[in-house]
């Protein structure tokens, strides 16, 4: 474990300690119980053998007075530098990480022992370098603690700080604890596969992937007509010119793009997290299927923002490619339950709900103010459809009789909730991953196409 | 009763996890502890008779061994003084040295174990460490502590109230000298 390292480890390039003000005045390098005991046991032992002429007490202070003038010959006055890196900052949920504490001693003498301990946070499963880890640092060297492990769950994870006792002179000196300050490892959620087949609602920009009902210079196929002045001639269907005597050009739907906002609905939260392999609450799936979705619309061409709405309201701007979407995922590393209830009212006011934006909100209809900004946002024509985010095994605790009673109630109570959005023309869907999204899409597009049909 | 069964099954659970970080050489150190006060109480109180002296070494040596950062340690070594002292005199080099040894060995192990705990993991070089650094101590003492034992016949000519003065300057004197020692900043 030791290495030698001392041209790849300077002083310099270490993190001192913080000291506080109060401790600036004593000693960096400071007795311990050891060295006032061996001098106790010096004393004692060669004074009685003086005393009472007892030379077999001098013979037994002995070791003790040649033990500690070897020991404090030389003595350190500097503390240890400590630094601990992260190999790997970014990582995805489930991905390995690598961090490695590194300890040089920048004096002339050894460190008998050298006690590091490193806290790793609940979400990162350490295989090696947790706890503490014990070892001797030569004079002008340093030692490093590998620290390995695995990420359990999306979100920041601070790992340290590490802090780390040396002690020299045969234990009989210690210095001050040092301290390296925490590293931060962001683990990105998993996208789960998620694809949706059917057409946007409504394509809001100039270009894109989607097909609009206007017609234009698309790819798309609207029909066959007969010829106008202005059509151009690659568009002429001389098939069936020929067929019908007449011309006729193949009449194509613009391509459009569209813009999607992702609303998390953070004012409660429900269920226990158990990591990238166990079971998933509110926030994990809230969290999970807005990478997905993001994933799969900024893949497609079209522009997603994203806003969270609970007890503070924040958002992200709306853009597309390869580079919005790591921003989505930076920005979904921020995400919080904040208890409390929404207004949906500021919702609407501060535009970040565009009038022909798709809304998909992510909700697990625990709060009523969900539900009324749901139904604000129908009312005003916007086209919402939402993603049921309870994961389906979450039980209420059952601390009396009445709860399973009580539970009952409040799932009828849930599902008439969920009815009445359907009502209002607002699609409920739960969280499956692959396809969730397809026959809502197919509704709220025939939807939009018909105003006021009932889904 | 189904609560307590999870209870006991979550403590269970706990001790087993402590078992598994238990690390054997930061164990092999109280080990040491405890073996090196036992044995200098009984070779110092062999007098005592073998029952007494037994319970005294186990019942002395059990504390620094269960919390060596206390003042454990410093106790079984006054303590095993105490029972030097009213033995009287060994004069025999080679029954005294051992017990000698086995203090400061015991002083060696107990500062040892105050900077590891039961889980540190503890690769084999500290130790290797330890034991070089006391061995070469326990060398030097030897070849000292032969030549103290023949002071006797020196001093025998001199009176002994001025062995007592000489001695006592120089046991302040050392014990000065090893305190400036320990908190001298360079």
């Amino acid at each position: 474990m030791t290495a030698n390292l001392a041209m790849a480890l300077s002083p310099a390039t270490g993190q001192a300690p913080d000291l506080p003000k109060d401790d600036e005045d004593k000693p960096m390098w400071a007795p311990t119980r050891a060295l006032r005991r061996a001098v106790a046991v010096a004393a004692t032992a060669a004074g009685l053998g003086v005393l009472f002429g007892r030379l077999d007490l001098v013979v037994v202070a002995v070791p003790f007075i040649v033990g500690l003038s070897i020991a404090l010959l030389k003595r350190p006055t500097r503390p240890p530098t400590v630094r601990l890196d992260i190999e790997r900052a970014i990582n995805a949920e489930g991905g390995d990480v690598d961090a490695r504490l590194m300890v040089f001693n920048p004096e002339d003498t050894e460190y008998s022992s050298l006690v590091t301990r490193t806290a790793v946070p609940r979400w990162i499963k350490a295989r090696h370098g947790y706890g503490t880890y014990a070892a001797t640092v030569a004079p002008n060297t340093a030692t490093v603690v590998q620290i390995g492990g695995s990420v359990e769950r999306w979100g920041e994870h601070p790992i340290g700080p590490a802090h780390v006792m040396a002690y020299a002179c045969d234990n009989l000196l210690q210095c001050r604890p040092v301290a390296a300050p925490m590293q931060q490892v962001r683990a990105y959620p998993v996208s789960e596969p998620f694809t949706a087949d059917d057409a946007m609602p409504r394509a809001g920009g100039l270009s894109g992937a989607h097909r609009s009902r206007r017609p234009g210079e698309g790819g798309e196929l609207a029909g066959v007509r007969h010829y106008q002045p202005g059509d151009r001639l690659r568009r002429i269907d001389w098939r069936v010119s020929l067929r019908t005597r007449e011309l006729h050009v193949n009449h194509t739907l613009s391509d459009r793009d569209a813009e999607v906002v992702l609303l998390l609905d953070m004012g409660a939260d429900a269920g226990e997290s158990g990591g990238v392999k166990g079971a998933s609450s509110v926030l994990d799936t809230t969290v999970r299927a807005t990478a997905s979705i993001a994933d799969h619309y900024l893949s497609r061409g079209d522009r997603v923002s994203c806003v969270e709405y609970g007890g503070r309201i924040r958002r992200l701007r709306a853009g597309g490619g390869r580079r919005h979407y790591l921003a989505i995922l930076d920005w979904l590393l921020g995400v919080r339950v904040w208890q409390g209830s929404g207004d949906e009212e500021r919702l609407l006011r501060t535009g970040g709900l565009p009038s022909n934006a798709l809304v998909v909100m992510l909700t697990p209809l625990l709060d009523d103010s969900a539900v009324a900004a749901l139904a604000t946002m129908a009312r005003s024509g916007r086209f919402v459809v939402v993603v049921d985010t309870l994961p389906p095994d979450v039980r209420p605790p059952h601390d009396t009789p009445w709860s399973p009673i009580a539970e009952r109630l409040w799932r009828l109570d849930r599902e008439n909730v969920v009815a009445e959005l359907r009502e209002h023309g607002v699609p409920v869907v739960p969280w499956t991953g692959t396809g969730s999204l397809d026959q809502v899409l197919r509704d709220v597009t025939r939807m939009s196409a018909a105003r006021g049909a009932v889904i | 009763m189904g609560a307590n069964i999870d209870y006991y099954t979550e403590r269970a659970r706990q001790g087993r996890a402590w078992v598994d970080r238990l690390d054997p050489i930061a164990l092999g150190v109280r080990v040491a502890v405890f073996a090196t006060g036992a044995l200098a109480i009984g070779l110092s109180g062999t007098y005592l008779g073998f029952w007494r002296v037994t319970a005294l070494g186990l019942a002395v040596a059990l504390m620094p061994t269960l919390r060596p950062a206390g003042p454990w340690a410093t106790l079984l070594i006054v303590v095993c003084l105490g029972v030097l002292l009213m033995g009287g005199e060994t004069e025999n080099f080679l029954t005294l040295f051992p017990i000698a040894a086995l203090l400061y060995a015991h002083h060696q192990a107990a500062a040892q174990a105050v900077t590891l705990r039961t889980d540190t993991y503890t690769p084999p070089d500290v130790i290797m460490g330890l034991l070089r650094r006391t061995g070469v101590t326990l060398l030097i003492s030897a070849i000292l502590a032969a030549v103290f034992s023949l002071l006797p016949g020196v001093f025998q000519r001199t009176s002994s109230l001025v062995v007592a003065a000489i001695g006592l300057v120089a046991v302040v004197g050392l014990v000065c000298v090893l305190t400036a020692m320990g908190r001298r900043k360079r």
